[in-house]
Order: C-alpha cells, then sequence, then structure tokens
C-alpha cells in the first residue's frame, strides 16, 4: 500500500461520518425541520444524557438484554444439543433435518402474537422467540460441521479403538467448533430482534417497548438514542462473540487470517 | 420394497411431520385443551379452507405479497447496484465503509415504527422496510462476491483489452452470481418476517395484522391458519429464487442450499 493510499484508508471514512454529521445538522437547522419529524444530532445526544447518564434506559436495557441472554443460552444450547444429537445418528437426521430446513423458509417470527397468548406478556414470550430465532442457525451449523471431520482422522482413532464419545468430543466437535462458531456469530446478531419484536406486540418493559411507545409519543430523539443503544448491543455482542470464536477455535486463527486478508 | 435415496429424501420427512401432526391432536383431544388456547390441527385445516373460501383471508394475503414482492425487488435491486459501484471504485467503499457498518449493525426491525412516523400507515411503510432489511445482506454478499474473482482472470481479459464494463459483466458478475443466488433464497425469508412486523406495528392490513388481531381475539385458529399460510408463501417463493438460481447460474454444482442458513441479516 502506498503512503497515498494509506492516508486514503486513514481520512475518507472520518471525512464521511463527519459530512454525515454536518449535512444532518445543516438539514435540520436550515430546513427548521421539527423534532417531531426528524431529530438534530445535538437533541440525540441530550436524549443518550438522559436515557445512559441519568438513567432512564437502565430498566429496558436490562430487561432485553436478560430476555436476549436468556433466550440465546437457551436456543444455541438446543441447536448444538440437537445437531449433535441428529449427526451421531444418521437415520434419526433423515427423518428431522429436511423438517428443520424447510421449517427455515418460514417466517417464525409471525408467531409472536400466539405467543403472547400462550406466554403472557412478561419475559417469557421474549425468551421463548430468543430462543426460537437462535435455534436454527446453531443447529444447522452444528449438524453440517460435524460431517466435515476429515475420514482419515476419524479412521485413524478407530485403529486405536477410540469409543464414539471419545470421537465425539475429540475429533467431531473440535473439527466442527469453527463452523459451530460461525453459527453462533448469527444467531447472537439476530437474537436481539427476536426479543423486540416480542417487545413490540406486548410488553411492560424493554427496548422494543420503548422504541414503540415513544413514536406515540412522536418523541424521536429518545427512539433514535433507544435504536442506537440496541444498534450497539448488538454490535457489541457479535464482537463479544468473534472474540469467543478466535480464543476457543485458536488453531484455526491462521486460517481466517488468511480469509480476511484474501476479502 | 426398498425406496430409493430420492424417495426417502422425500418420504421420511413426511413420515415425521405427520407423526408431528398426529401428537398434536392427540394432546389436544386427551387434555380437553381449549380451541382458544392451542386448536387441533383438524380445526386449523378447517379455519385455513374457511377463510380462503369465503374471501376472509386473501386481501391481507394479497396485501402482504404484494409489500413484500416491491420491498424485496427494490431492496435486493438497490443492493447489487451499490455494491458494484462500490467494488468498481474503492475510494467510495473506504468512505462509506463506517456508515455502512453502523448502518448493518442496527436490527432493522427495531426502526418498524419510526419507518411508520416518517412514511404513514400505507403500503410504502412495509414496502420500506422489506427493503431496508433485504439490502444488507445481499449487499455484503454481492460484494464478497464481486471481489473474490480470480485475479488471473480478470489479468487475461485485461491483456485482451477488454473495458471495465466488459470485464464486470463478463467475469465479476458470473463470479459472484451464485453467492448472490445463495442470499436472494435468504432474503425471500427475511422480506417475509420485514413486512409481516410492519403490519404487527401499523396494525390495518395484511396477514402479519391478522395474525395479531384474531390472537387478540382468541380466535387461536385464524391465527394459526394464517401462520401456515405465510409458511406456504416462504416456501413457495423460496423454491422459486432456488429454481431461477439453478437455471441461470447452471455451471455452479448443486452444494448451495445447505449454507444458505448461514447468511448475516435482518
Amino acid at each position: 500500500m502506498s503512503a497515498g493510499e494509506r492516508l486514503q484508508v486513514l481520512l475518507l471514512p472520518i471525512l464521511s461520518v463527519a459530512a454525515t454529521f454536518a449535512l444532518w445538522h445543516l438539514l435540520v437547522r436550515g430546513l427548521a425541520i421539527e423534532p417531531s419529524v426528524l431529530p438534530a444530532p445535538a437533541d440525540v445526544l441530550d436524549a443518550f444524557k438522559l436515557g445512559l447518564i441519568e438513567g432512564r434506559l437502565y430498566p429496558h436495557i436490562w430487561f432485553t438484554l436478560r430476555a436476549t441472554l436468556i433466550g440465546l443460552a437457551i436456543g444455541c444450547g438446543a441447536g448444538i444439543l440437537l445437531g449433535t444429537l441428529l449427526a451421531e445418528f444418521r437415520t434419526a437426521n433423515q427423518f428431522i433435518f429436511p423438517v428443520l430446513v424447510g421449517l427455515q423458509s418460514v417466517p417464525l417470527v409471525a408467531i409472536a402474537p400466539i405467543l403472547i397468548v400462550w406466554l403472557g406478556i412478561g419475559i417469557a414470550s421474549k425468551i421463548y422467540m430468543v430462543a426460537q430465532i437462535c435455534f436454527f442457525p446453531t443447529f444447522v451449523s452444528t449438524a453440517v460441521g460435524l460431517t466435515l471431520t476429515k475420514p482419515e482422522l476419524l479412521d485413524l482413532y478407530r485403529t486405536f479403538s477410540a469409543n464414539r464419545w471419545h470421537v465425539l468430543f475429540h475429533v467431531k466437535l473440535p473439527s466442527a467448533a469453527n463452523h459451530i462458531f460461525g453459527g453462533l456469530q448469527i444467531a447472537v446478531v439476530q437474537s436481539f430482534i427476536g426479543c423486540v419484536v416480542a417487545e413490540f406486540i406486548a410488553s411492560k418493559e424493554g427496548l422494543g417497548y420503548t422504541i414503540k411507545l415513544l413514536s406515540g409519543q412522536l418523541d424521536l430523539s429518545m427512539m433514535f438514542a433507544a435504536i442506537i443503544t440496541l444498534s450497539i448491543m448488538g454490535a457489541g455482542a457479535g464482537l463479544l462473540t468473534d472474540l469467543m470464536h478466535r480464543r476457543v477455535v485458536f488453531w484455526e486463527g491462521a486460517a481466517r487470517s488468511r480469509k480476511t486478508a484474501a476479502s | 420394497m426398498t425406496l430409493t435415496s430420492a424417495q426417502r429424501s422425500l418420504a421420511y420427512p413426511l413420515v415425521t411431520v405427520a407423526a408431528l401432526l398426529a401428537l398434536w391432536s392427540w394432546v389436544v383431544h386427551a387434555w380437553g385443551i381449549s380451541a382458544h388456547l392451542l386448536p387441533s390441527p383438524e380445526l386449523v385445516v378447517a379455519r385455513l379452507w374457511e377463510g380462503l373460501s369465503t374471501g376472509e383471508m386473501w386481501p391481507h394475503i394479497g396485501a402482504t405479497v404484494v409489500a413484500t414482492l416491491g420491498g424485496y425487488a427494490l431492496g435486493c435491486g438497490s443492493a447489487i447496484v451499490v455494491a458494484a459501484v462500490l467494488a468498481e471504485w474503492q475510494p467510495l467503499e473506504r468512505a462509506l465503509y463506517p456508515l455502512l457498518l453502523a448502518l448493518q449493525a442496527m436490527p432493522k426491525v427495531s426502526i418498524a415504527p419510526l419507518v411508520l412516523i416518517w412514511v404513514g400507515f400505507d403500503i410504502q411503510s412495509q414496502v420500506i422496510l422489506v427493503a431496508l432489511i433485504c439490502f444488507f445482506p445481499i449487499f455484503a454478499i454481492a460484494l464478497i462476491g464481486l471481489r473474490s474473482v480470480d485475479p488471473n482472470l480478470v489479468d487475461l481479459y485485461r491483456a485482451f483489452s477488454a473495458g471495465r464494463l466488459h470485464v464486470f459483466l463478463n467475469v465479476k458478475l458470473p463470479a459472484a452470481a451464485d453467492s448472490i443466488f445463495a442470499g436472494l433464497q435468504v432474503a425471500v425469508v427475511f422480506a417475509l418476517i420485514g413486512c409481516v412486523v410492519m403490519e404487527f406495528i401499523t396494525g390495518r392490513k395484511g396477514a402479519g395484522f391478522l395474525i395479531e388481531n384474531s390472537a387478540n381475539l382468541l380466535d387461536t385458529p385464524l391465527a394459526i391458519a394464517t401462520m401456515v399460510a405465510l409458511g406456504v408463501l416462504g416456501v413457495i417463493g423460496t423454491q422459486i429464487v432456488h429454481f431461477v438460481h439453478r437455471r441461470v447460474v447452471f455451471w455452479e454444482a448443486a452444494a448451495q442450499s445447505l449454507h444458505v442458513s448461514e447468511v448475516k441479516g435482518l
């Protein structure tokens, strides 16, 4: 990379972000747009102060975070467990795997209002929605990942008469780990969506509930603050998963960085 | 009689589905569960038939299909165009990268109430949300696909003094086509989800409205019947894209479909 190019890589993103905020500010001030249509950056900053420093958003952040984390644990746990079971029992796999893959073509999020009937407007319906959304990517990546073990390695372990558990934990799962983390990454990114949709339908707490409530009051500054907070939570969870991926599956590090360099 | 593997891959899942339906029906009847809480599958089918034959469901399904198609076309089309422009002109990509990253991090469904305030209750709010939801996964896939082209092939074309447009249309786009289609297939479900969520919020028309409204009225059979109809729409849409994929990108092997679930999005 030449010096000019390096300067470009550094300067262009900063310039474009600064230009966006300047344009946003000038647009709102210049055309005297009402804050109930588009709040100025300064208004959003004020809302942030109110929400995150004075703490008006804290209970909602905590609710959404709790529902998402519990749902994530249940959904991903179930996905990995069932994925492993089906990969181990080939006959059962033929019966169940196509059905679960077919369900991926169904917009299951639409079940949210029925869930409220079943589980009520409390945290249970949110946890279920998150778990359901997280289940599919984890399940598919586990079931597919476990089939990717090198056959020579399996033969080697069998030759030394390793039993099924030993092969699963020492050969198959480590070989699939990279793939499973790929699924987890998607589950984490999508998990907040399930929670927010369930909160839209009926809730007493949570960021999704807040966003919908504020839209009724036309308090767009606080809405922006809530949406941005949610985005930061999602991005943070995604980054954490990526970090964990690198730590746990440390042996694929070289391959991964080569791939990112190529892309 | 032994089944061929193709017959088995069709028959086995059907056995599972039949078994699940039987279990569902048995549980409802044996425990005497109220139809408001969980209707039996027979009741759902009867309600689906009633909804379709009396025409009660058609306006809602029609509204959802039109809005989903419009948003899907708008979102996917613009994603491919923007990805092509950014892939061809790197300074622009560098400048826009942080903004796109920030937008991608945002859970798109969370801005549904904001879209409602900005564009109103009618079909345009659904179209906009669906387009936003479809845009990012397709954009990311197209950009990676367009860049993953074999540089030797590009050099070869350049050596024979092929123009930029020629290289794009004959080398880069075909190289990216397979992954773009895989993304388009997943985007069908994303689009339906976006449309349904927007209908939850606007509460005027559409399959999402019908589900929410009938769940509120404790007409659970109709809510589940509408879910089934949405599921059928999702499967049909996905299969159409899959079919077009195989026809257009005939040169790639059929290994793709399994991995479409691994596309980030929403």
